[in-house]
């Protein structure tokens, strides 16, 4: 199982060091820009605080008001809520429905299916792999937000900015298992496994967003992650529970899924 | 052997446990093949009719993950065959003709030197040096006492590696016999065009003839001994 986890590691590892610039980079920028912006929060929350509801909910999480001037504020709607998530979504979704999906489509599955390994191991080993490189960028990513924020007036724990990432990263993470355990279970292709997690995470964000303003999306939205998403929680040192919740119900229903489904499917 | 789609490829992939039996049983060395599929796959080395590799990544490199997965795997020998098929090891495969990557496919599934081999129209894209490379080095496995399983629609081909040749077609096997390396299967398999399909019970009679299919106005026999007055269709 290890020589298949380091495998993917070492195939893919030019891909990961652009994956962790990139989302190193793009964490640091945004952080940057808050000094700048703190001098004129108060002008900016006014204009903010004017905008539509709707376009100011799916910039800040539904919060029917914001202070950009506040640290904790400032993180959860600039980078913690949208930014890295998204950004986290399209990694994890494009690995979770390929590192099985693409070796079944092009056939190398095969060649490992072949060999004394079973499939409830290679299923384990391939989620493990997937794990490790989300786990490469998110480290790096974290590392520059705790080393970062200090330099740029952002005095939030160390401990909080942590976990908040840490959350950030299992909940975009979890968007990459629903795509890896719906390929693994069944014969949907990685471009279908990765459209249906696509539509649950990026649908959920707009009528997650929009949620709080309009009162027929108040049921709905409950069936949606992003929902149970709010990182002004760990950031304020509040449990996420409703986010853990839906965590622990995705990875253990999505195993479940995957390996019923995968120990016994014809493989293309 | 078998007409394109009769079910050579389907029955290799279900021997390998990549696609499920709605039913019936099959073994190899004893181990079911759903079942015990991991045990199975320690004696087993496999060819694909369509070679899938990794692209981005060399032969030496493909060599050394698999033999990680697969024990077994002497360098001595691996060094062996990729000078045998003098193959390119060094080079991305995604770079290699169909030729070489066949190459590299045979090599990943003789290399742990296995007691069963499960090759799927092994010699497709390989030019006729390395054809008889390649014979040689299955009748080196076959004298080791490897059991060798084959799929090709070339009869040749079959005649210089099997002791046995099956025939299928639509998925069941419809004629199994033992090879003699000089007799001439294909003069001895004749399609009979019937003016009245119940003729078809006089030649299911004639003792002479051995009996392999018949569909309709068509019948399909063989003589038990070459006969003069039959000419091959």
């Amino acid at each position: 199982m290890k020589d298949v986890v380091l495998w993917e590691l070492k195939r893919r590892r030019t891909a990961l060091l652009w994956w962790s610039i990139g989302s190193v980079v793009l964490a640091v920028f945004i952080m940057a820009l808050f000094p700048s912006i703190s001098d004129q929060a108060a002008q900016l929350n006014k204009v903010l605080n004017t905008l539509p509801p709707e376009l100011r909910g799916l910039k800040t999480g539904g919060a029917k008001s914001v202070d950009v001037g506040d640290p904790v504020e400032f993180l959860n709607a600039q980078v913690f809520y949208a930014t890295l998530p998204i950004l986290w979504i399209i990694l994890s979704v494009t690995r979770g429905a390929g590192i099985l999906g693409r070796e079944e489509q092009s056939h190398t599955l095969e060649l490992l299916l072949a060999r004394p390994i079973s499939r409830v191991r290679l299923l384990a080993a391939k989620a493990l792999a997937y794990t490790g490189e989300f786990a490469v960028v998110c480290g790096a990513t974290l590392l520059a937000i705790v080393v970062c924020a200090p330099l740029f007036e952002l005095h939030v724990g160390s401990d909080k900015l942590a976990i908040t990432t840490l959350y950030t990263a299992l909940f975009s993470m979890s968007f990459g298992y629903i795509a890896f355990a719906l390929q693994a279970a069944s014969r949907f292709t990685k471009r279908s496994a990765t459209a249906v997690a696509v539509a649950i995470g990026f649908g959920g964000y707009i009528v997650a967003s929009l949620s709080s303003l309009t009162d027929w999306l108040k049921w709905p939205v409950k069936f949606m992650p992003y929902h149970y998403f709010v990182p002004l929680d760990p950031l304020q040192g509040k449990s996420p529970r409703g986010l853990l919740v839906y965590l622990v119900a995705v990875f253990v229903i999505g195993t479940t899924i995957a390996l019923l489904g995968f120990r016994h499917r014809d493989i293309d | 052997m078998g007409a394109n789609g009769a079910g050579k490829t389907t029955t290799i992939r279900l021997l390998l446990n990549f696609i499920q039996p709605s039913s019936g049983t099959a073994s190899i060395m004893g181990k079911d093949i759903v079942k015990d599929t991991v045990e199975v796959k320690k004696h087993v080395g496999y060819l694909s009719g369509e070679i899938a590799l990794w692209p981005k990544v060399t032969g030496n490199e493909m060599f050394a993950y698999l033999s990680k997965l697969q024990s077994g795997v002497k360098k001595d020998y691996l060094a062996e065959l990729i000078s045998r098929f003098e193959a390119e090891p060094d080079k991305l495969i995604g770079e290699l003709s169909k030729g070489n990557r066949q190459k590299i496919g045979i090599i990943q599934a003789l290399m742990h030197q296995p007691d069963v081999l499960i090759l799927d129209e092994p010699t497709s894209g390989l030019d006729p040096l390395m054809q008889e490379v390649f014979y040689a080095t299955i009748r080196e496995a076959s004298a080791r006492g490897a059991a060798v399983f084959v799929s090709s629609h070339n009869l040749a081909e079959a005649q210089r590696m099997c002791d046995r040749v099956g025939i299928i077609k639509h998925g069941r096997l419809i004629h199994e016999q033992a090879v003699k390396s000089d007799e001439n299967l294909a003069g001895t398999t004749f399609r009979v065009v019937l003016a009245h399909p119940k003729d078809a019970e006089k030649l299911r009679a004639n003792r002479a003839l051995k009996f392999i299919s018949h569909e309709g106005h068509t019948v399909v026999v063989q003589p038990k001994r070459p006969s003069p007055r039959l000419s091959p269709s």
